[in-house]
């Protein structure tokens, strides 16, 4: 007869706690060029870098200046390390993002905090060089220099465009800086430095890195 | 003879009474309106809860069994919502709808965050109290610097002017939890699932789902909006999932079931009299028990129960097979009487046998009145009121309107009957191994046997709509609810705190991996009482450490006027709560308005629904706590079915001791003993074959054996009241078990569980008790009865010896 779990509590209702004003999907390009560059972005090698993050906040009379050291594995994930102006470490993998700093850590998931965690996202696949996946939720464009390149990213969901209005990563070979602008004005600019490609896979003391 | 004096009454003017009673009670229901029941729920016994528990229970269910869903799949985002919309203008001509949610173009994120924004000096989320609360103000302020200076927090000056230590933030964030799957993308509900993208149509429809005009209109309606979406986009994938699917399929497969029984009784009633009778008059004259009785047993549901159940009328159909004994007996009485046979004599030989029968189907049919289940009870108000009334319209009306001899004497079934009587006999030493070797099967079969308590008995899904279901469930990440905690208080402020003080307890669930999600209002909104000991403790460790917050400031670069902003916020006097009122009012109760189910007779209560929960951790949360009970319908009527299982099990061996008791009045220790092993033997072996069979033993074997017997006993019975026409009445019993055993073997094909096991075993039962009847009942033997049929043997027609 009738499915009685079913109708005991069919909970269909769905809960909406975030809000977007329409927006027309946008085409998605697919260039060459910009393939091209995702393909260079996308290699298996582990990225290491130094970086240095400047935030510069409209309502902060001077910006928040950051440095530090990052490894960014393909398997592992994102390892941020920032020495000064404290030392605190973040790592963040497609799942959750670990906030580390000494003997205190805090735990941001995918599935437990959607809103927290989809903005690291972003960033997470800027850094891996996802475009495609950012594609879903950025229009993507791409201006070829003499012997660099750089993309703008903008929201094509007004939710994301009300925290970052876009994002613009310029590089060579590698990512050299990643400039994001939200609604408010306030910019926060990665430089990466002295990259290390070519130092091969994860070394032991590496990995040991992620652990937490 | 007390007979004597009952058939003195039992005159077509009695009839004619009885029938102008049913016309007048028919035509006064037909006046107030027929109702036939479709919900399962209905059928079930009331579970033995608290009366206000379960009407709150009751009025949760019903606002969810209203909902309806429809998904729209694609590759492509843009391409799910393009078919969403021509689906969503399409639903526009759809009857049956109340509110469709689809396109949401307000800012509801604002319009959400808004009513808390005034009060956000005291709304603290559970992680950030706790910081407050074991380390302190400091704690807070440097897990605010590490946020601000990573790369992936969310945080803009606009944010931070308002909120400078970022105490709403966290707040926000924390009631955005636990929706993974569900966001709001280009203006409509989506999720993502595997790379592909789904729209989703809410619906919450008019109607009750089981309300049949509603399952007639709204289900084809949008069966062919949807058809539209594919002929248009024939690469989208759609689900469409809700009550209303269910209730209807459950009211077609009851209907095709009850015509399959119908028609199927009928027609093996009508081809039997047709081979065996060979004559027009015993066909039509049959035929009116059968319609008298089933007619009757309809109305006396209408006016019991207010309304006659659709598995009762599946049950009822069964009812045909067996109200045509009484006409079977009558006219094979007939067509073994010779040319001196007449109608009122023929009833006379008769009565004795199939009153007595009457008696125990009824009372057969009546112990199932014990089980708790209205279905059982209404079924067996049905079965009694039908039979009572075919037996009425054979005994007064037969020998007048079917009176005279029958026409040829020289029945070849009758001599049939003859050879399978003589057949029919214990004979040694074949009886004693046949005995044995049953006593074995018997044995191992029951030794076998497994038992099964579990609610799906009485469901019967088709796979496509468990299947569309799955795939929801697989694509928004949870599957549905189906446990619950009911939380009750004085007042709106105490089934907050109750619910508070659960959460905890949840969260361990969760981080446990017991409990996939809940949802409850108080995650939503603190209590007022709450909300003052946050702005206290807020005011303690952050507003009134000065030079914590002025080395903040510094350490940013925040401007003093900022924070001056926030400290103004806990200046003495300056509370105000948030109140349920005020917030229930606002749009950030929209989406958790269904988990308040407002005033009762007791107070207020509410609901946290809980998802995908392992079986057995729930019960501690409401054991011993105030105003909690936990309602899981689900395990509750498999306990409840467990435990009536047991009970009825002890029901069929009083019913079968009592009966044979009874029988003791009449023939004494010995005799009776002969008379009640037929049934006997028959549900043992019954329960045999189940376990032979590897079907687990439920419930309703267990009430179809209470009816094995009240069937399997007439047999018996007619045996040995008629043993004087052994023929004719071996013959009307063979006749009569043949279409029992047609009834209730369609019965076994019914597609819900509870009704084929009750075919099953009737089955079964019926087959064993007519094979055992001839052989150990009615036989010329050297006892008292042997003697009493002995006597009369030369009265008997035709062929008989």
């Amino acid at each position: 007869m009738l499915r009685l779990s079913l109708m005991l509590c069919l909970a269909l209702w769905l809960p909406v706690a975030l809000a977007a004003n329409e927006v027309p999907a946008s085409v998605m390009v697919e260039s060459p060029e910009l393939a091209a560059i995702a393909a260079r972005l996308a290699r298996d090698e582990p990225v290491r870098s130094r970086f240095r993050q400047t935030k510069a906040m409209r309502l902060l009379s001077r910006p928040l200046v950051s440095e530090g050291e990052m490894i960014f594995d393909r398997a592992l994930g994102l390892y941020w390390h920032i020495e000064t102006p404290f030392a605190s470490t973040l790592l963040m993998n497609n799942e959750q993002v670990v906030q580390l700093n000494g003997s205190q850590k805090s735990v941001v998931t995918a599935a437990q905090q959607p809103v927290a965690f989809g903005f690291a996202k972003v960033f997470f696949q800027v850094l891996s060089g996802d475009l495609n996946g950012l594609q879903q939720e950025f229009s993507v464009s791409l201006a070829p220099m003499a012997d660099a390149w750089q993309i703008t990213l903008v929201p094509k969901e007004a939710q994301l465009r009300a925290v970052l209005s876009q994002i613009v990563i310029d590089g060579v070979d590698d990512i050299n800086q990643v400039t994001m602008t939200d609604q408010a004005g306030d910019t926060t600019t990665i430089d990466f430095f002295d990259q290390r490609p070519g130092a091969g896979a994860l070394t032991d003391q590496e990995r040991a890195l992620y652990a937490f | 003879m007390p007979s004597e004096w009952l058939l003195r009454w039992l005159t077509p003017k009695l009839w004619l009474v009885m029938m102008a009673l049913l016309s007048l009670l028919l035509a006064l229901q037909w006046l107030r309106g027929i109702e036939v029941e479709t919900d399962i729920l209905a059928l079930l016994p009331v579970t033995e809860q608290d009366p206000i528990v379960a009407e709150a229970s009751n009025r949760f269910n019903q606002s969810l069994a209203q909902r309806h869903l429809l998904v729209v799949g694609a590759e492509s985002l843009s391409q799910a919502v393009a078919a969403a919309d021509q689906l969503a203008d399409a639903l526009a001509e759809v009857p049956g709808i109340a509110e469709l949610e689809y396109r949401i173009n307000d800012d509801r994120q604002r319009a959400m965050l808004a009513p808390y924004l005034p009060y956000r000096g005291q709304l603290l989320d559970a992680d950030t109290r706790a910081l407050l609360q074991t380390q302190g103000g400091e704690a807070l302020v440097r897990q605010n610097l590490q946020l601000l200076y990573s790369p992936m927090a969310a945080v803009n000056s606009a944010v931070l002017a308002d909120d400078p230590l970022l105490l709403f933030y966290r707040f926000a964030l924390g009631l955005a939890q636990g929706q993974e799957k569900v966001s709001l993308r280009q203006g409509v509900i989506t999720a993502e699932h595997h790379g592909r993208h789904y729209v989703l149509l809410n619906l919450t429809l008019a109607d009750s789902p089981f309300s049949m005009t509603l399952q007639r209109e709204f289900l084809p309606a949008v069966a062919q909006a949807l058809a539209g979406v594919r002929a248009q986009f024939p690469e989208v994938e759609l689900l469409n999932v809700g009550m209303v699917r269910y209730a209807a399929a459950g009211v077609a497969s009851a209907q095709k079931e009850i015509s399959t029984i119908g028609i199927g009784s009928l027609l093996g009633v009508v081809l039997l009299l047709v081979v065996v009778f060979r004559a027009g008059k015993p066909l039509l004259v049959s035929l009116l028990p059968i319609g008298v009785g089933f007619l009757a047993a309809f109305v006396a549901c209408q006016w019991l129960f207010g309304s006659v159940h659709l598995l009762t009328l599946v049950f009822g159909a069964s009812l045909i097979g067996i109200s045509i004994d009484y006409s079977f007996h009558y006219f094979c009485d007939r067509l073994g009487g010779g040319s001196q046979w007449r109608g009122d004599l023929g009833v006379r030989n008769i009565f004795n046998g199939i009153l007595l029968g009457l008696i125990t189907s009824v009372l057969g049919y009546a112990s199932l009145c014990f089980a708790p289940f209205p279905g059982m009870q209404q079924l067996a108000l049905f079965s009694t009121v039908g039979l009572t009334a075919a037996f009425l319209t054979v005994v007064c009306l037969f020998p007048y309107l079917a009176g005279g001899a029958s026409g040829h004497h020289e029945s070849r079934w009758l001599l049939w009957s003859g050879l399978l009587s003589a057949g029919l006999r214990w004979r040694q030493p074949w009886g004693w191994l046949a005995t044995l070797g049953l006593v074995v099967f018997a044995v191992s079969g029951v030794s076998r046997l497994q038992v099964d308590d579990d609610i799906r008995l009485l469901q019967s899904v088709p796979a496509n709509l468990r299947a569309e279901e799955q795939r929801l469930a697989e694509i928004l990440g949870v599957g549905l609810s189906n446990q619950f905690l009911l939380v009750e208080g004085r007042d709106a402020e105490q089934v907050l705190a109750r619910e508070s003080a659960l959460i905890p307890q949840l969260q361990a669930l969760q981080g446990q991996g017991s409990l996939a999600r809940f949802d409850a209002l108080s995650a939503h909104l603190p209590t007022v009482a709450q909300q003052q000991s946050d702005w206290q403790l807020v005011k303690r460790e952050l507003a009134g450490q000065p030079q914590l917050l002025a080395n903040y400031a510094a350490a940013l670069g925040l401007a003093g006027e900022t924070i001056d902003h926030f400290q103004q916020r806990y200046q003495a006097g300056a509370f105000q709560p948030l109140n349920f009122e005020q917030w229930w009012q606002s749009d950030g109760s929209r989406p958790w308005r269904h988990l308040w189910l407002g005033k009762t007779e007791r107070g207020y209560a509410s609901v946290i629904a809980l998802y995908a929960a392992k079986p057995g951790t729930l019960a501690p949360l409401a054991d011993g706590q105030a105003g909690v009970s936990l309602v899981d319908k689900v395990s509750d009527i498999s306990t409840l079915l467990s435990k009536y299982r047991q009970r009825s099990a002890l029901l069929v061996m009083l019913s079968y001791t009592a009966i044979y008791l009874l029988l003791c009045l009449r023939y004494g220790p010995r005799l009776s003993l002969r008379i009640v092993t037929p049934p006997l033997a028959a549900v043992i072996l019954a329960l045999a074959v189940l376990g032979w069979t590897g079907h687990a033993l439920n419930i309703f074997h267990l009430l179809a054996m209470l009816l094995v017997l009240g069937i399997g006993i007439d047999y018996t019975l007619f045996l040995e009241e008629g043993s004087r026409h052994r023929q004719r009445t071996l013959l009307a019993i063979i006749l009569s078990a043949l279409t029992t055993l047609l009834s209730f073997g369609l019965l076994a094909l019914s597609e819900t569980p509870a009704v084929s096991a009750f075919g099953e075993t009737v089955l079964v039962g019926i087959l064993v008790s007519l094979l055992l009847a001839p052989i150990l009942c009615g036989q010329a033997r050297a006892d008292g009865a042997g003697q009493r049929a002995g006597s009369t043997l030369s009265k008997d027609g035709v062929g008989e010896s």
